[in-house]
């Protein structure tokens, strides 16, 4: 794939013109700039991480005087990170998937087909994207109380799964939406069904719609905190955002290997992202053709 | 025939989906659910029930408690091996303990046992019924002896205890004695006017005087302002309510406490009032015992050292000397119906107030308990020195927090800004925590 | 698309599991929230029936309007300055610049990392003692422009708004993922007719990914409507509550238990939400199939 793209750029042909070059200036000055900008935060993060406490509280953008490794063993051990990144793992995959399966259907139904209440259905599912979901702990918890799922991870996944599905409803549905009906049309007339259409032809065809909301949705699920920390109580079945808190007590905060902890936690978000995304690149033309 | 084929293993999947993911609930339930942690389901078939008692705590990880409360708890569960196991649950970010808590307590399955910081909050919880009335344990002389004298009295809701006072908080001012001898302070102020002259020479060195704060729950400033209050309105102010012109008085002083901090004051959370008074850069401070550790392994060298310490000062020569001393966590129990688990809270209760246990927590933590003990027990010089200062005080009185209920502790924040952005006077300050109050 | 024969049952089905989750987890306990902003209620003991009470408290709490207005400029600057520049730069990356791919991952980091360490880092930023805006201030020789960022009335609202604004990452993966989904033969053609580059851009691409960008526009105004996270623990909401937002307040009721208001506060956000997102569709007006 990257060689097909780097023959692509070779073949572009650049032509000097004043217009171009200022262009060309211009576009590299805002690439360069958004990629300091994002990447200044993760810069400062493993930075500091490598400093002891009392350097973090004498400056906090200094460089560490001996890099201070051992807290990301520490960060590791004491907090157990290793248990916990996996249960967040299953509970990201699990939350994640059933999402994007449950919410692909549904808005193959609404954005497809016409019938009755379908654009309320729709926009009450779109409202439910403004419900201030930590003022529901009360429900959330009387609703996995009364179905036995307290302290246990499927609580998590199957709670993650429905708080995602108006975001991933609304995007998924956005993608969709983009084909016009006559695709399907045609799909008819060849005698493809309800069922044949939407896995052989709409899922194929929406695919990078259903990576982008995989892709946030995932991170949705790695980084929640609250309702993994109220449903479960058992040690064994702590997610990585609690891990993460480990070091932040009631009057004192180790914020050093708090960071730590943070850098590990994001390492598998990263790879989910980076491998998500690679999927999407082969529908990507627009590069293709320069002008 | 294929596309039919084709059409129902479709329509399979999606049922299966959409009911498998309830389904399959049940069976991972089991393999996932902690079995440890279920005590009575894996003594079924044991000899005698041993009863296990659920306990969301807050010290653990990297609190200075951790390690020793950790290991009491450990030993309980030794010793009463078969008979009560308490299963702690880690709980770190205090925001969300106190939302777990809550929620618990409204869905009526309060844990067995866990802490609370608020007095207002027991009070609460006690009238909906959630608490354990402790009042029987308490009436044993072996056990309420082991209290400093009035704590339990004060913990008192209607006659009857709901709660188990733990954790003290004894606050001292804190002086860096170095910055005070450069600036040419050689003896600690002994009131307000002292205390501004202190500042005057400390600023013409170049740092700040004092240490103030308005983020979070804007903790350091608040201690100040008890100290005000305390001076201007002398040790039952508390009980004349927010009525009395104390008030007002001590919101000028910790108004003018303002002009002698660092620049980021407003919006300052804990880091930074501490990266001050660490690295130097602040000469004053207030702050719990537990925080000595903290200043010995992360302040610059030689400060833990030339650290001075007093009680409150005095205003127009009147109320000096006071200490802040208020219980900061209590310990309560869910309300039980069965009598043998009241038993087993009560043994846990009984084990981690014993004297030698609490010296030990005392001295490896920092933190002080409302579980009397010796100040040469004490180890640490700095911290027997606050513990022998605050006996000593000319009265103690509960830091502003502890004394109000959470609504006025919770808006104690923002209206500091505003009377510090001189948006609104003192009077309208204490007007702001009134209004919070109702 | 009209339904066909038989493919009503289809459609049922599909609709379903999504149905049944949102009724257990958003209908039910938005029935709940609702039935509870009419009562008086301290989270813990018996509520008591207040009527209009807690909506009234609320419409006169002067914090509560400028946390509403805080969320309503938020909102703004993220449709009309954050999606903008995601769909800028979206534009750019898919004409597959050197290293594109790098960069797609990278400006997607913000989205990755703990908003923890993001608000301690912007917060050490913004500091007056020894943040990095007023060093750098000093450094160019502007230092009277030196303040204390966050605790300054003047500039705090503008501080915690506006470094998020150039995270753009979250919009310009959603387009970048619309813009795969234009067939090549528009590209072709609009070489054939000697478009440049930006005019390929403005009359093809555009037009082409309005969906997706219907999507962004719509996530922004709902998250700049409902957010609340940076600020949490950037600011609290300081000084004197002049970064307020809604979520924020209504959190601040339910840690001084009142519990009648803060679900009060939460069936505004959500009516507000929805003719919010009602408006933004009707303004693309798609047509309908």
């Amino acid at each position: 794939m990257s060689k097909k793209v780097k023959d692509q750029e070779m073949s572009f042909k650049f032509i000097w013109t004043p217009k171009n070059v200022v262009m060309n200036i211009l576009k590299w000055i805002l690439i360069v700039f958004f990629a300091v900008y994002t990447l200044f935060p993760l810069i400062w993060l493993v930075i500091t991480s490598l400093k002891t406490n009392a350097e973090y509280f004498a400056n906090p953008f200094s460089l560490p005087a001996v890099p201070q490794w051992q807290n990301f063993t520490n960060a590791f051990t004491q907090a157990n990170l290793g248990q916990m990144i996996w249960n967040s793992v299953t509970v990201a995959f699990v939350g994640t998937i059933l999402n994007v399966v449950v919410a692909s259907m549904a808005s193959y139904a609404i954005s497809r087909f016409r019938f009755r209440g379908r654009e309320i259905i729709f926009a009450a599912f779109s409202a439910g994207i403004m419900v201030p979901l930590n003022a529901l702990m009360v429900p959330y918890f009387t609703i996995f109380s009364k179905i036995g799922l307290i302290d246990n991870l499927m609580s998590l996944r199957i709670l993650y799964a429905s708080i995602g599905l108006p975001i991933s409803m609304f995007i998924i549905r956005g993608f969709m939406d983009a084909f016009p009906v006559e695709i399907e049309e045609a799909a008819i007339i060849d005698g493809c069904g309800f069922y044949g259409r939407f896995f052989r032809m709409i899922l194929p065809l929406v695919k990078s719609g259903l990576v982008t909301a995989g892709t946030f949705q995932f991170i949705t699920c790695w980084n929640e905190f609250v309702y993994a920390n109220l449903l479960t109580s058992s040690p064994k079945l702590k997610t990585i955002q609690i891990g993460i808190r480990y070091f932040t007590n009631q009057f004192t905060t180790d914020y050093v290997s708090m960071y730590a902890a943070i850098v590990i936690a994001i390492i598998p978000s990263i790879l989910i992202y980076a491998i998500f995304q690679k999927n999407v690149i082969t529908g990507l033309t627009a590069g293709a053709v320069k002008g | 025939m294929k596309k039919s084929s084709k059409k129902l293993i479709a329509l399979i999947s999606t049922v299966v989906l959409s009911v498998g993911m309830f389904a399959g609930c049940g069976s991972s339930a089991t393999e996932e659910t902690d079995s440890s942690n279920d005590g009575t389901t894996k003594e079924e078939t044991g000899k005698t029930e041993e009863i296990a008692l659920t306990f969301p705590c807050i010290w653990v990880g990297s609190d200075s408690k951790a390690e020793v409360f950790g290991k009491m708890v450990t030993d309980f569960n030794t010793e009463y091996e078969g008979k009560y196991q308490v299963n702690i649950e880690e709980q770190t970010d205090y925001d969300a303990y106190e939302d777990k808590i809550r929620t618990l307590i409204s869905t009526g399955t309060a844990p067995d046992i866990f802490t609370v910081k608020s007095f207002a909050d027991i009070q609460l919880f006690a009238e909906a019924g959630n608490l354990m009335d402790l009042s029987t344990f308490f009436e044993d002389s072996a056990i309420g002896d082991r209290f400093i004298t009035g704590v339990l009295d004060d913990t008192a809701i209607d006659g009857k205890m709901y709660a188990m006072p733990y954790e003290n908080a004894i606050i001292p001012i804190m002086y860096n004695n170095k910055l005070m001898e450069a600036a040419g302070v050689t003896e600690l102020p002994g009131s307000f006017d002292e205390l501004w002259d202190a500042c005057d020479k400390l600023k013409g060195t170049g740092v700040f005087p004092l240490s103030e704060m308005t983020g979070d729950n804007a903790w350091t400033s608040m201690l100040w302002y008890s100290y005000a209050v305390a001076a201007c309105g002398g040790a039952d102010v508390y009980d004349k309510g927010l009525e009395d012109p104390a008030f007002v008085e001590a919101a000028e002083i910790l108004r003018k406490m303002f002009d002698y901090t660092s620049s980021d004051a407003i919006g300052a959370d804990a880091t930074v009032v501490n990266g001050h008074f660490f690295n130097e850069r602040s000469a004053v401070y207030t702050n719990g015992t537990w925080i000595l550790g903290r200043i010995k392994s992360e302040g610059v060298a030689g400060l833990y050292d030339s650290l001075a310490l007093s009680g409150g000062l005095s205003n127009d020569g009147e109320n000096g000397g006071a200490y802040l001393n208020a219980v900061q966590a209590y310990i309560c129990a869910g309300k039980q119906e069965d009598p043998a688990k009241e038993e087993a809270v009560q043994a846990f209760m009984k084990f981690i107030t014993e004297k030698d246990k609490i010296v030990e927590l005392t001295n490896s933590s920092g933190s002080l308990f409302a579980v009397s003990v010796d100040s040469t027990e004490i180890t640490n010089t700095l911290q027997a020195e606050i513990v022998k200062q605050s006996a000593d005080a000319a009265f103690t009185i509960r830091n502003f927090n502890a004394a109000m209920p959470t609504a006025v502790g919770n808006a104690f924040p923002s209206a500091l800004e505003e009377l510090v952005l001189d948006e609104i006077t003192p009077q309208e300050f204490v007007e702001t925590l009134q209004k919070a109050a109702e | 698309m009209k339904l066909r024969k038989g493919e009503s049952l289809g459609v049922i089905l599909f609709l379903a599991p999504a149905l049944l989750l949102f009724v257990m987890f958003f209908i039910y306990p938005i029935f709940n929230v609702v039935g509870m902003s009419f009562f008086n209620w301290n989270g813990i003991t018996d509520p008591v029936f207040s009527g209009f009470e807690n909506y009234k408290d609320i419409f006169t709490d002067k914090v509560f309007i400028r946390s509403i207005t805080n969320n309503v400029i938020w909102a703004l600057a993220a449709c009309c300055v954050q999606v903008p520049l995601a769909l800028l730069m979206a534009l750019i990356l898919s004409r597959k610049p050197r290293f594109w791919q790098s960069f797609r991952t990278i400006y997607f980091l913000p989205q990755v990392i703990s908003g923890i360490a993001i608000a301690m880092l912007w917060s050490a930023v913004f500091n007056s003692e020894f943040g990095m805006l007023n060093g750098l201030l000093k450094m160019l020789g502007l230092g009277k422009f030196a303040t204390n960022w966050l605790g300054n009335p003047k500039t705090a609202f503008a501080c915690v708004l506006i470094y998020g604004l150039f995270y753009i990452g979250y919009y310009m993966v959603i387009m970048m993922a619309g813009i795969t989904n234009i067939d090549e033969s528009y590209y072709e053609a609009a070489k054939v007719d000697g478009a440049s580059p930006i005019q390929t851009a403005m009359h093809v691409t555009v037009p082409l990914i309005r969906y997706s960008v219907h999507t962004c526009i719509t996530l922004a105004a709902i998250f700049g409507l409902r957010t609340f996270e940076q600020v949490y623990l950037l600011t609290n909401g300081g000084p004197a509550n002049r970064t307020s937002l809604v979520v924020l307040y209504l959190y601040n009721q339910m840690r001084d238990n009142n519990y009648g208001g803060a679900n009060a506060s939460s069936v505004i956000l959500i009516v507000v939400g929805a003719i919010v997102i009602v408006s933004i569709r009707k303004m693309f007006k798609f047509e309908e199939d």
